[in-house]
């Protein structure tokens, strides 16, 4: 499956203000030639249909979501995706659709627009001459600056921006809403850091100044010709801070599909595209904390790069705390002996590890112990000329990845994997294998549930009930389980007990090593209870919902 | 709309827009009532519309090897349009797949896929694997579903039973799906359970299972340890042994046709095939 659906067409950077309204910046650019050769061509059916939606569509930017679609049947036509459409656009339509149409009641508000399979998504920021004022209070309190700047300044504030607007352009098709929000949280990031910079420092007043005149002077030594033209935002990323920070920003998502960075070397701006570094396409904000929330206190951590590459990714002001808990994770241990180790909370553990699931450096699994049951994964690619074959050789060496893969398609414990007296494998190595494997997202574990379901009971409506325990259970079900014939006279009452005890997990809702946590028992009581009353019980095993895959089905 | 409006003055002529109203009217009450709508703008032009709900069936792809089976709401051929589909929809009995509908109509395996694609999409028709007793299935997380919604509950009970007087119950329903594993053929767990055995059909509770997504089919897929570039090149059958196709898949390719249980007889006999199930 290809993630690149998701990666944004390009980037833009436009002002308004007293001198009118531009387009900056914008990323990726064209050699100038290409453009006229394109716009040339007498058969392109983008040019057509272009100026007709687009005149429809700019004059109401303020209910972007609709497409002016039904009429044209021809724009299915051989289009492969935006990108050749956006190429379509001159800077002087971008420059109007960013800016000119955005009025001030738009201003500080989420900006989509949807042009045919283009969407633009920004958030225009308004700076107000109030800021400036207040920025300009703060001025003679700093010494670096030259003493005639605050005599500039009204004149300056007078010809200043009034807004400025970073959009991301985006493939219309195949896009949710959710992914246009991401866009537009970076989007709101970005300016607000830059919006702070400009109080700060006069940031934006200095990078628009630096990228007008780039243009002037492009465009100038363009007309008086003599060598090929270039492109001035090519020329702008030279030199200029603010067109360096929007290609890293560009650059960083499509290639990782999350940023870092900092504006005006002072704010740091993070961000990270969900959908793309978890390869869910469809994993929108709210399905991945609803995923973290479901965190159990027996789970545990598997880190999904080493130790140091996540530490090295860390922003430096990054708590300590955090790094010593990278440095005693282990996908053996489950969070409440994490927590222990770390002398911390278990709160804060999951706090913690919820930081590190989001980001994609880690991932929630079941911890690794003998008694765990494996299977392939059906997303597992297993391919016999793959990458992950030679990498899993130049690791173990010995055993193939299909071998194992093999022995492992069988269900069953880990310990009865591997013949105990092999002699090229110790538990050590199978361990390690069996890691190596779940990062790789080959294996996943399968947990049994377990359902009491007693013999000839039609009516199942009270495995419906939440707090469901002994009293609550009808008399039918009641008697069927103490007809147990297996229950012998002296062990009865103990047996009983214990299995009156387990009745509010047995909806077939948890696992076997949830109710192990849940009652504080041995794997080996609980079979056994289990299997004293097997007849009324029902048992499944299959993966647990809540961690091998984002689940989207409680989410709306 | 705009093309009327060009050919025939819809909008600006005084007569016709007085309909306008109306027409809109139309639309919004059809669209949300029945949520498809066929407006005459004209003598000579009509307007279809219909609501999709966005991202339905949207990923559903279709394979030779696929076995289509109508859903229960499926009504009437009337509805249909395509001749195409006309021709496939009384080959669809559950049992014939993709491949073999398309030799029969004597269409392009492609189209028929279209098609078939087509009907999933308007959630008349759904694809399962191909069923056979050596088949093994697997157990998926919304079989408690089974447990909490009454009316899949009785749909599954409604299906399944081979007799009226002879009903399985819901317990011995779930016993045998629980009991669906990697390694379990279908043959074993009827074995297993003689005595529910006896009262479902079989055929008939797997694919109601993959249905509603409470067990899945696990495929068989033979990996050659030697594989390498002139494996690919050699016409044998070791060629599709490279773990992106499973067993199903490539009794298709081949040729000569052979049985499964040829295959399998291939695969076991040769040391350098391992096999893998997911």
């Amino acid at each position: 499956m290809s993630f690149s659906i998701l990666d944004p067409l390009g980037v833009f950077f436009s002002i308004s203000g007293a001198k009118g309204e531009r387009l900056l910046f914008r990323y990726p650019f064209e050699i100038l030639e290409g453009r006229k050769t394109r716009g040339a061509n007498p058969y392109s059916l983008i040019v057509t249909e272009d100026i007709k939606n687009r005149s429809s569509n700019a004059e109401n930017t303020v209910d972007s979501k609709r497409c002016s679609r039904s009429s044209s049947m021809v724009d299915d036509v051989g289009v492969p995706s935006g990108a050749q459409r956006l190429r379509s656009f001159s800077d002087k339509t971008l420059a109007h659709i960013f800016a000119f149409n955005i009025k001030t009641p738009l201003y500080n508000k989420k900006f989509v627009v949807k042009i045919d399979d283009v969407v633009f998504v920004g958030h225009p920021m308004h700076i107000t001459a109030g800021i400036n004022l207040r920025a300009l209070r703060e001025i003679p309190a700093n010494v670096d600056k030259p003493p005639q700047d605050p005599l500039q300044r009204p004149s300056h504030t007078g010809s200043s921006i009034s807004m400025f607007h970073i959009v991301f352009a985006l493939r219309a098709e195949d896009v949710s809403h959710f992914v246009i929000d991401f866009y537009h949280k970076l989007s709101l990031k970005l300016a607000l850091a830059i919006n702070h910079e400009e109080q700060r420092d006069d940031f934006l007043q200095k990078q628009v100044k630096g990228l007008t005149s780039t243009i002037e002077e492009v465009a100038e030594s363009n007309r008086k010709g003599g060598h090929s033209p270039v492109s001035p935002y090519g020329v702008a990323l030279g030199k200029n801070q603010l067109a360096i920070l929007l290609q890293r920003v560009y650059d960083d998502i499509v290639r990782e599909g999350r940023t870092s960075v900092r504006v005006n070397n002072w704010i740091n701006v993070s961000f990270c595209l969900l959908p793309k570094i978890h390869r869910d396409v469809e994993l929108s904000e709210a399905a991945l904390s609803e995923h973290i929330r479901r965190m159990k206190p027996y789970h545990g951590l598997l880190l999904l790069s080493s130790e140091q590459e996540i530490a090295s990714d860390l922003p430096i002001d990054a708590s300590s705390g955090l790094l010593r808990f990278l440095r005693i994770v282990s996908p053996l241990c489950n969070f409440q002996q994490l927590a222990m180790e770390a002398g911390t909370t278990l709160n804060q553990v999951f706090a913690m590890a919820g930081h590190l699931i989001y980001w994609a450096k880690a991932r929630l699994i079941f911890p690794v112990c003998e008694t765990n049951v494996y299977a392939i994964s059906p997303n597992a690619s297993i391919k016999v000329l793959s990458d992950n074959v030679e990498e899993f050789h130049q690791k173990f060496s010995d055993p193939s990845l299909l071998e194992i893969l093999s022995d492992f398609s069988m269900p069953q414990p880990l310990r009865d994997v591997v013949p105990p007296f092999s002699d090229n494998m110790d538990t050590g190595k199978l361990t390690q294998i069996v890691i190596w494997c779940l990062k790789k997202e080959l294996l996943m574990q399968l947990h049994t549930y377990v359902c009491l379901i007693p013999p000839d009971v039609k009516d199942l409506r009270y495995l419906r009930n939440d707090k469901l325990d002994w009293m609550s259970l009808p008399y039918e079900v009641k008697d069927k389980v103490m007809l147990n014939p297996l229950l012998k006279d002296e062990q009865q009452q103990a047996d009983f007990t214990a299995f009156m005890k387990l009745v509010p997990h047995l909806r077939g809702k948890v696992h076997l090593e949830e109710i192990m946590f849940d009652l504080n028992l041995k794997r080996s009581q609980l079979i056994i209870i289990l299997d004293k009353f097997r007849d009324v019980l029902v048992h499944a095993a299959h993966e647990d919902p809540n961690l091998q895959c984002f689940d989207k089905r409680n989410v709306p | 709309m705009s093309r009327t409006q060009v050919e025939a003055c819809l909008i600006s002529t005084e007569t016709s827009k007085i309909t306008l109203p109306e027409l809109m009217l139309r639309l919004l009450t059809d669209l949300n009532n029945l949520g498809r709508c066929s407006v005459e703008l004209n003598k000579s032009s009509t307007l279809f519309l219909k609501v999709v709900p966005a991202n339905r069936n949207k990923s559903a792809a279709v394979h030779d090897f696929d076995v289509p089976i109508l859903a229960s709401n499926f009504t009437s051929l009337a509805a249909l349009e395509d001749l195409t589909t006309r021709q496939i929809v009384p080959l669809i009995d559950g049992v014939k797949n993709v491949h073999q509908i398309s030799d029969e109509v004597d269409a392009d395996p492609d189209l028929v896929k279209s098609c078939v694609q087509n009907m999933i999409f308007y959630n008349v028709c759904k694809v399962v694997p191909a069923f056979h007793l050596t088949n093994v299935y697997r157990v998926m997380p919304g079989i408690e579903r089974l447990i909490f919604n009454g009316t899949l509950q009785r749909e599954c009970l409604k299906t399944v039973t081979k007799a009226e007087n002879d009903a399985p119950s819901i317990r011995d329903i779930m016993v045998l799906y629980g009991d669906m594993q990697i390694g379990i053929t279908v043959k074993n767990l009827l074995a297993r359970h003689t005595t529910i055995a006896n009262k479902i059909d079989e055929k008939k509770f797997c694919d109601f299972g993959v249905m509603h997504g409470l067990i899945s089919r696990v495929y068989k897929y033979p990996l050659y340890t030697r594989y390498n570039q002139t494996t690919v090149k050699a016409n044998t059958t070791l060629r599709w042994f490279n773990g992106a196709h499973h067993t199903d898949d490539i009794l298709q390719r081949i040729e000569p046709a052979l049985t499964i249980a040829d295959l399998d007889d291939r695969i076991e006999a040769d040391h350098s095939v391992v096999v893998c199930w997911k």
